[in-house]
This record gives C-alpha cells, structure tokens and sequence, in this order.
C-alpha cells in the first residue's frame, strides 16, 4: 500500500508539472482557459480574459474617447484583477463607470489614497468595486474586484483630448500597449529591494485567435469639412464620408492589442484658418481654447549655421525595426547637414559613445565616416540616459552656431523626470528635437523633453517611411523660429491662461492656449521676435460652443503645474494646487482616482479571491524568443509512467490468486 | 479497487499516448501538406497556403546535414510552430544581407539541432527556386530573459533557435539553444 501511495505521489507530481506545461502550450486553446500565476511560489489560477471596446468621436480638433474594458473571469473563485493600461499623454479622463450585467455605477474622483482606501473597503467587504489610478502621464492602473465565476464586468473611461495639427496634418493614437521600461542602475542601499518595474508584466501574444486582448475600434471623424488622405500607418482601414464626417472601417475590427493605433488626417491647405476658438459656458464661468496659426514668414535674417547633435539610442529594446528606422533617420538627417554646419553623433546604451571627441564640420569626408559608424550600430544593452544627455548638453557650443540636438528613441525608461529635470537645468541656448521610434513608444516623455528642450517632437512609424517624418522634423529646424511669444487682448479682458509662459513656435506649428476669461475678445495681437522684433494681429473668429473645453482648459492647468516639479518647485505646494482643480473639474491626475462601488456584496467573507495582474501584449516590433518545444517528452514519459504502473497493479494481483 | 486505479492508470496512459501522437502526428502530416503547397507555390509563383484555413504559408525549404528536409512557415507563432520551423517576419530572407531568423521545435522538427556542429552545411531553397548554402560557424546557449534576439545588417547569416537543453522534461523554459550560419559564395 506505501509503495502504491508513493506511486501516486509520484504520478501526481507529474500531472502539477503537465499543468505548467499546458499553461505556455499555445497549442491547447480547446480547453479555452489560460493558466498564470503570480510568482513561483503561488498557485495557478485561471487568467482573467480582457478585451476593450474604444469609440472615438472627433469634432474637429478635439477628440472624445471611451474606452470599455471588459473583464471577465472564466475561472471558478472570485477574482480581481489589475490592468495597466495605457493612454495618450494628453488625455483629460473625466469620467468612470463600472457595469455589472445591467447595473451601471457611476466613479466618483477622490484624493487618491482616499479612493483607494475605498476601495480596499468594498473589496475585502465582498462587493463589487473597480479603482482608476494614474501612474504615470501616461499609464494608468485599473482594477476590478470581487468578479464572480463566468462573470464580467466592464470598467469605462472617458477623456477628451485635443489634437494639434501640424502643417494641417493631424493625427490621434491610441496606445494599446508598450515596451517594457528599463529602470537606470541605482546603487542600492543594504536589504533595499530593487524598485518593481512601473508597467507590471509584458507577455507575448501566444496565438492569434487568443479569447484577451482584442480591441474593437468605432471611430467617427467630423473634420467640419471634407478631408484628405485620411489613413492609418498602423492598420489597414478605409473611411467612409456620409456627408457630415467620416465613418473609419479597419479592413480586421477586432485588433491585437500588441501595437499602437494611429490614424491621420489632412486639412485642405486652403482651409487655413489663422485663428479658431472653441468656448464652453460652466457654471457661470466662460472657457475658451484658442489655437492661432501664424501667417507664413518670410525668412529675413540669413541662415544662421547650425552645430547639430545626434543622439541615438541603441538600448536592447530597441532591436530589431526599430533599429532599422532609428539608423535610418540618423543617417537622413546626416545627409541633410550643409557643408558649413558642424555635427557630432552619440550612441548610448548602458554606456555611451561619440562619434568625433568634439564636434566636426559636415564635409563630405566627415558625413562619409559618420555613415559607416552609423551602419555598424547594433542595439543590446541597458537604456541609461542620463549620462548621453548631460555630456551632450554640457558641451560648450560654437560661437555663432544655432545649437541643436536630435535626440532618436522609443523613450522605454522608468526615470522620466530625472530626464526631464537635467534638460531643464542644463538646457541654456541648444534645442532639444525628439524622435519617437516603434509600435509602441513612451510618447510623454519625448513629447515633454522636446516641449522643455524648446524644440519639436516628430514620431516615426514604418506603415509611412522614415523620410516623410523626418522632412518635416528638418523643415523646422531650417526655417526661423518665433520666440518670446506674448498675447495681448482688448481692454477690459480679465483671463487665466494656461501655459503661463508660452512655447516658441515652429514652422507650420499653431499656438495653443486654454482660457478662463470674464468675456471673449474681439482680436488678439501675437509679439514675438523671429529674432527681429515681429508681431500680428487675429481677428477672433465666431465662437463656436464646444463640450468639453472647460475639461481641456483643467487639464492644461494641470500640466503647467506638474511642470513646475520638473523646475524644482516643492511638490506639496504643487500637490494642493493640483487637487483643487482636478477634484473640481472630476480629472484623473497624479493625485486624484476614479473609484466606483456596487452596494450588495456577492463574495462572503469565507469565500476566496484570487488576485492577479493581467499582463500586456509585449509590442510586435519588440523582439523575443518564440516558444520552441511541445513538451513530447514529458507527456510520453506521462504515458509510459502510467502504463507501467497499472500493468504493475494488475501483475502484482496474480501470486494472491495463484 | 486495485484493478480500478489500474485502468485509470492504464487509461491515463491511452489519453498522454493520444496527446503524444496527436502533438507528433500533426506535425508530421502538416509538413506533407505544406511540401505539396511549396511545390506549387514553386510552379505557380503565387502565395499557397497549405490548407483552406491556415493562416500562414512555406516561405523556404531548409535541407539539415543529415539530409531531412523541414518546410518553414511565415512566422513564428505558437500556431505556426506546431506545423512547422518558422521564418521570424523582421528577418531577411535566404541568400539576403542580414539575419534569416528560423525556429523550431527542439522536440519534433528541429529535433535534429542537437546532432549539428561547426563546419556543417545547412541548405535552404527561397520562394523563387534558388537555393543557397550556409556554414556552421557557432552554437550558443542563451537566456531568453536576460537577452532578446538581435538581429544583424551586416552580412548574410542563417540563425537557427530551438529550446535548450534539449531533452527537457518541461516546455516553456527561458533557455534558447542558438546556432549561426555564414553564407558560402555559391553552391
């Protein structure tokens, strides 16, 4: 009897490892479950299955977003579940709903420790209860507790975004996932655990027909007129004019949520409007967003030469295509330097190199030996930024050269604002210009180094070819630049406008500003130096009533003041100012969270919950190893194992019977 | 009740044997179908799949040492793989400057992975007809966690991935078993 005991525990340990194997063997999707857990050490459960639902209704330049993210729980216990998701950095979430079969309960925005105080309390109180924290500009955390066995339940979100064109061009993406971040070698102090990554876990996608992470897109473009070249370089799709706006039709709806969704739009050149203003009417108070296009510029002064550095990222996340499109821009914008401009190329990953010791003159010889250097970089390594960035702009430029740096990468790093915090202290006269490479790139952060770095951001994408990206990126370079922007209005207009300091305008670039005034103004006149002094007055256009600018004009606000830690103001003060606006206007922000909560709990407390976090679709230009074995062995081992114990049981009957 | 948990035995044994043969059969007769379907991809010059509800496609016929010949698949799904070696889509293709990334599984098609050593010949025929030979130079073993595949732009190279090591009780390990080939100047 031991023996036979001993026997079973055997087998039964062999079937805890076949359990293991099923759960990476994407060759079983009849059993239609998948199998995780949290660490080595925890039990397999079911995964939770998730699947979004994102409509999108763009009225001119302002975009409404909602995205449903339905979680369902195929397993047998109570489950919760967190996802990190996604979002464009400039999306305003104003508002959260969970779903519960036919219930529907509106989230309320509290003080985040506060939500997620309330939260915790349903959750361990059996009721059904979701939470949405901000985690970074850009990541957001979303979780649902206390979802029953076969149930789902849906967790909503709504913002609203403004798009600005450029050149007429405009373009709105949505993140569907991103490349995991690497987080810079700190020294540790003694028996301090390294800090967890931000993103939570990034998983390949196993097979294509997977029952989670599908997207289904519904997109409406109301442009106000006919459009364009209406397109997507990310997914094949066709849009369809009914005579007010545009129904977008993807060629495949569902999508795989292993890249960004990108679609892009062109104005008619000669719809050019130099100035627009959209105004909402809350609670008394007047808010406007106004967006002015400055009149085209004759170039006066004569080209002033440039000192240009380029600045490549050649980190192991970054192999791959995107290492194809980033030594492709590098090499465009080599080509693109005149002879009497001066340049230098660095690359960096754990550590860093340069091209030349100094800066050299971008004659024929010297663009010659930058393209071979060029063509020999390959990616491997960690992302450490901080050093490339504060040699780069540590250098003392050239009298008399415009400073410029190029700064190319997918931007995958944890330490954000220490980035952003030396571009702001060592900026002095260089612009910073970024380029967004991937399926999946950290758009806050190349977006805000070049807002800080007073230059552009450009972002490349392989559906449309590196050159027309980085054309554009070179026509501003080349072409003069307004500086010292000021806005003057008529007598008797009290506003509040956010960003206090306005950004230096580029070509083709228009000026975005979010008032909150006592009136509208018939005109606005625009100073600038370009570098002579220059200036421009706009008649103010009709207004037009629009939902939601009252939510842009918060939003704005509250990025002028997290702009202000990255300045080195105390981050309490700015915390205060922040969750006055955020609580008043219902914003998600760094200290304000969604919460909702279903008042009868469902889960008694003897009852289990399973906890686990639903993992990302690893980007698909993000390489990894496929899976390359079946487990044969194993499950012929299985059988001989089995087939060798029950012939020994009937054997062993015999000699009693004999 | 012994002769009970002996059939439950026996037929726990019938159900890892059907599991077993089903996994090796399927990727046995899928390389029958999918050699038919290059042949006439090879003939007609047009994209083939190798049955009506397949979502992937031979991209190149790979001839081992030992003489096997594997068809690979466009892609390097879980799905794919179960057929066939696959061809990784951001790779080059045969006879190309750059990376041709195939992987298999170590336990069926690329089973033979583990006879190959330095100064083997590896053949492999494009989707045009040509076909190319490449030179064993290295094998490695790496740690998927730790590194991704980098691919190279340099020179023509045929790289071969399957798991490690290879008599492996469990599928899903992080170990990789990498060996690289050099192309020769022609055949």
């Amino acid at each position: 009897m031991k023996r036979m005991i001993g026997w079973l525990l055997i087998i039964s340990s062999l079937f805890g490892q076949q359990t293991l194997a099923n759960a990476a063997d994407p060759d079983q999707p009849q059993t239609g479950l998948l199998l995780m857990r949290n660490g080595a050490e925890s039990e397999w459960q079911a995964a939770l299955l998730l699947n979004t639902d994102i409509d999108v209704q763009i009225n001119g330049p302002v975009a409404e977003v909602r995205i449903r993210q339905r979680f369902t729980n195929p397993g047998e216990h109570f489950s919760e579940g967190e996802y990190v998701l996604p979002m464009s950095e400039n999306a305003a979430v104003h508002a959260m709903t969970l779903d519960i079969g036919e219930r529907h309960i509106v989230g309320e925005i509290h003080e985040k420790a506060e939500a997620k105080a309330i939260y915790e309390r349903a959750k361990a109180n059996g009721q059904q209860t979701g939470l949405t924290e901000q985690r970074r500009p850009n990541l957001f955390s979303t979780s649902v507790a206390n979802i029953a066995a076969g149930e789902t339940i849906s967790v909503t979100l709504q913002y609203t975004e403004l798009l600005i064109p450029d050149a007429n061009q405009f373009s709105l993406r949505l993140p569907l996932t991103m490349t995991p971040r690497y987080t810079a070698a700190q020294p540790l102090e003694f028996g301090e655990a390294p800090a967890p990554a931000v993103e939570g876990r990034i998983v390949q996608q196993q097979w294509t027909d997977a029952p989670s992470h599908q997207a289904r897109l519904n997109i409406y473009l109301d442009g106000g007129m006919e459009l364009q070249q209406i397109h997507s370089p990310s997914h094949p799709l066709t849009a369809n004019y009914d005579g007010r706006g545009y129904q977008v039709e993807l060629a495949n709806n569902t999508v795989i949520m292993e890249r960004d969704f990108i679609l892009e739009w062109q104005l008619p050149t000669n719809a050019g409007n130099q100035a627009s203003i959209f105004t909402e009417t809350v609670n008394g108070e007047q808010y406007a967003m106004l967006m002015l296009s400055p009149a085209a510029r004759e170039a006066i002064s004569q080209r002033q030469p440039r000192e240009v550095i380029l600045i490549i990222d050649t980190s192991g996340s970054m192999q791959g295509s995107r290492m194809r499109q980033a030594r492709e821009s590098l090499l465009y914008a080599i080509q693109r330097l005149e002879p009497e401009d001066r340049f230098n190329v660095l690359e960096f990953n754990s550590d860093y190199s340069e091209l030349f010791q100094e800066p050299r003159q971008a004659s024929k010889a010297n663009r010659d030996t930058a393209t071979e250097w060029v063509a020999q970089l390959e990616a491997s390594g960690g992302t450490e930024m901080l050093p490339v960035i504060a040699n780069a702009l540590g250098q003392q430029g050239e009298q008399g050269y415009l400073r410029q740096l190029i700064f190319i990468t997918d931007g995958s790093v944890s330490n954000e604002q220490e980035v952003l915090t030396l571009i702001d202290r060592r900026l002095d006269t260089s612009r910073l210009f970024t380029v967004g490479i991937g399926a999946a790139p950290n758009n806050y952060l190349l977006r805000k180094a070049a807002d800080i770095g007073r230059g552009q951001f450009t972002s490349v994408n392989d559906g449309q070819g590196v050159s027309a990206a980085m054309n554009q990126l070179f026509s501003k370079l080349e072409a003069p630049v307004l500086t010292n922007l000021r806005i003057a209005m008529d007598e008797g207009v009290s506003a509040e406008i956010w960003p206090e300091k306005l950004p230096d305008l580029y070509a083709d670039q228009p000026l975005v500003v979010a008032m909150k005034l006592n009136r509208l103004p018939r005109s606005i006149t625009l100073y600038g130096n370009q570098p002579e002094p220059w200036q421009q007055e706009l008649d103010v256009p009709q207004a037009q009533q629009h939902k939601g600018v009252s939510t842009l004009w918060a939003r704005s606000k509250i990025e002028s003041l997290m702009d202000r830690i990255t300045q080195g103001e105390p981050e309490p003060i700015i915390r205060e100012a922040v969750l006055e606006v955020a609580l008043r206007h219902q914003l998600l922000s760094r200290y304000t969270s969604f919460v909702a909560v279903d008042k009868t709990p469902v889960r008694q407390a003897q009852e289990p919950l399973n906890s686990q976090q639903i993992p990302n679709l690893n980007p698909i230009d993000h390489q990894a190893y496929p899976q390359t074995s079946l487990g044969l062995l194993q499950i012929w081992l299985l059988a001989a194992m089995l087939l060798m114990a029950g012939l020994a049981m009937l054997y062993w009957q015999r000699p009693r019977h004999a | 009740m012994r002769k009970l948990i002996a059939v439950a035995l026996l037929l726990g044994a019938l159900g890892f044997a059907g599991q077993g043969t089903w996994l090796q059969g399927k990727a046995i007769v899928a390389q029958w179908l999918i050699a038919q379907a290059w042949e006439q991809q090879l003939s007609s010059g047009e994209q083939v799949r190798p049955w009506s509800w397949a979502d992937t496609w031979p991209v190149a016929k790979l001839t081992a040492p030992d003489g096997s010949i594997s068809y690979v698949l466009s892609g390097v799904s879980g799905q794919a793989l179960a057929f066939g070696p696959g061809k990784l889509d951001n790779g080059v293709g045969p006879g190309d400057i750059g990376t041709l990334l195939l992987a298999g599984h170590q336990d069926s098609h690329f089973a033979f992975m583990q006879r190959l050593k330095t100064g083997d010949r590896l053949r492999i025929q494009a989707g045009n007809g040509e076909e190319y030979q490449y030179r064993i130079d290295s094998q490695r073993v790496v740690d998927s966690r730790e590194e991704r595949i980098e691919l190279q732009h340099r020179r023509a190279e045929l790289r071969l991935v399957t798991c490690y090591p290879f008599a492996s009780l469990t599928s899903g390990g992080p170990m990789r078993y990498v060996v690289s080939a050099s192309l020769e100047p022609y055949l």
